[in-house]
């Protein structure tokens, strides 16, 4: 499980978290919801020690986060992670050489799942080919937790559909994941948590499958009350 | 392999194309200076040999040739500096890359599962590498350009002095040091910059705009911390022999480079910013 408790974070004099807390567990999709600078990608980027924070902490299985840690969790930003003067295969063998979880029989399959050739160069890639790219580097990882941010941003229908395809398939099947989107449309269907923010605190978290049954709202109802309040 | 040996191999591979470019400009710079410099000379002496003048004559007004008029000349400073100089601006140029650009390949760094310090030490091992390649470079155009004396100048004219010898004194002993000792002065020197420069680097990338005034305070700090022997030999008028002195000197270095490199660890573990 991954704990977020209390985090505190400022850039220059502004206040950004406020003191977030909330868990993510494996085999569950935890949704960040919230708008534009909410503090969603500075939460991700927290638990994955590319920001520091100001106080409060982040359990991943209930340890502190460290190099060991990397080969357990990964994270898949909104922009490639790759030079892109590489070819997809040189990016796939450069995982290969560090990341001693990489599943090389999935990024095969994955390929032919986004129907991506590897000997094209990233740079030349669509941005929706640049978002597959991205999304094969993290899920070919055999990892426990998957965050990722805006997986859907500026990409096109067809594009979106091949992602969406992603979580209802055994490559997110009993792994922890923390997605960040605005595209709720896409996945609201899928989520088993959400996290509703803003400014930088959690307003309300809780279990979609619960809300649907004891109260019988759905995301989106619940964030219409939330945020309309 | 290990993680911090493929990360160095991975640096190299990064700056290959333009080090390769490079090296080439460097060689036909100097050997086409070379090969001006030495044909001037020949043409020189047959000029004054047609004129009826003696060799004692010639060699009286003109001098023996050897290596040391290419390296005595401003043209051949020039081509060293053009290795120098991007070689400097790429010492920040190799962290700023990984932050700037099409992708944010920092991200895919910093998650690596290995020590932060091996992006750190591996970067440092990289310059250090380009650095001895160029050196090695030029001492093959050394050789290159003593070999084109002895096939386009008499031997008469020629000194055929060793070009090691006449390094000696000239400012070329800063990247090819005659002694031992020597080489690890200079080269310790540049492992001190290069690591407080890298320092300087990080601090601007953890703290930004505020970074940029850390930094600067931070590499004063290091100046003055670093001199503070010379300081002190100043104060007292010749307080320290002169070895007390470089040995204070070598003590101060490693003061620097020690606090650069665990300044260094801690921004890179609990610091920086993507």
């Amino acid at each position: 499980m991954i704990e977020v408790r209390d985090i505190k974070k400022r850039y220059g004099f502004k206040s950004v978290l406020n003191g977030v807390s909330f868990t993510a567990a494996k085999g569950e999709i935890t949704c960040l919801i919230g708008i534009n600078g909410t503090g969603k990608t500075t939460i991700l980027k927290s638990i994955m020690g590319l920001t520091p924070f100001r106080s409060g902490e982040v359990l991943i299985d209930g340890k502190h986060l460290d190099k060991h840690a990397y080969e357990k969790i990964t994270y898949i930003p909104d922009t490639i992670t790759m030079l892109p003067s590489m070819r997809i295969f040189e990016a796939l063998d450069f995982m290969k050489d560090f990341y001693s979880c990489w599943n090389a029989e999935r990024a095969e399959e994955l390929l032919k799942f986004f129907k991506l050739q590897g000997s094209d160069r990233i740079s030349h890639l669509s941005k929706g080919n640049t978002a597959k790219v991205n999304m094969l580097l993290g899920l070919a990882l055999d990892v426990d937790y998957l965050l990722m941010d805006e997986p859907f941003s500026g990409i096109d229908i067809f594009s979106r559909e091949q992602i969406a395809d992603v979580f209802t398939s055994h490559l997110v099947e009993n792994r922890g994941v923390i997605i960040t989107t605005h595209e709720l449309n896409e996945i609201e269907h899928l989520i088993d948590k959400a996290v509703l923010l803003d400014g930088g605190k959690v307003l309300k978290e809780f279990q979609t499958e619960d809300m649907r049954e004891q109260e019988g709202k759905s995301v989106v109802d619940v964030m219409r009350e939330v945020y309309n309040q | 392999m290990n993680n911090f040996l493929k990360l160095v191999h991975f640096e190299l591979k990064r700056f290959s194309k333009l080090y390769m470019g490079l090296i080439a400009i460097i060689a036909v710079a100097q050997l086409l200076i070379a090969l001006i410099i030495v044909n001037m000379y020949a043409s020189d002496i047959n000029r004054m040999l047609a004129q009826g003048k003696s060799s004692f004559e010639i060699l009286g007004k003109m001098g023996k040739m050897s290596i040391g008029n290419i390296m005595n000349n401003n043209l051949f400073y020039m081509t060293l500096m053009v290795g120098a100089i991007p070689l400097i601006i790429y010492m920040f140029f190799i962290w700023y890359r990984d932050w700037f650009g099409k992708s944010s390949f920092i991200y895919r760094l910093l998650m690596l599962p290995t020590n932060r310090m091996n992006l750190f030490y591996s970067k440092a091992v990289a310059m250090f590498l380009f650095i001895f390649g160029l050196v090695a470079v030029q001492v093959l155009l050394l050789q290159v350009e003593h070999w084109i004396i002895g096939a386009i100048v008499p031997r008469d004219y020629n000194s055929n002095l060793d070009f090691l010898n006449l390094i000696d004194g000239s400012p070329l002993t800063v990247i090819l040091p005659p002694t031992l000792e020597q080489f690890f002065l200079s080269y310790g020197v540049g492992a001190m910059l290069l690591v407080t420069l890298f320092t300087a680097v990080l601090l601007e990338r953890s703290f930004r705009l505020r970074g940029i005034v850390i930094a600067i305070l931070y590499c004063v700090v290091a100046g003055v911390v670093f001199f503070i022997p010379l300081f002190i030999q100043n104060l007292t008028e010749g307080y320290f022999y002169h070895k007390e002195e470089v040995w204070a000197l070598i003590v101060s270095g490693l003061v620097v480079t020690i606090c650069g490199i665990t300044l260094s660890n801690y921004l890179l573990k609990r610091k920086i910013t993507v």
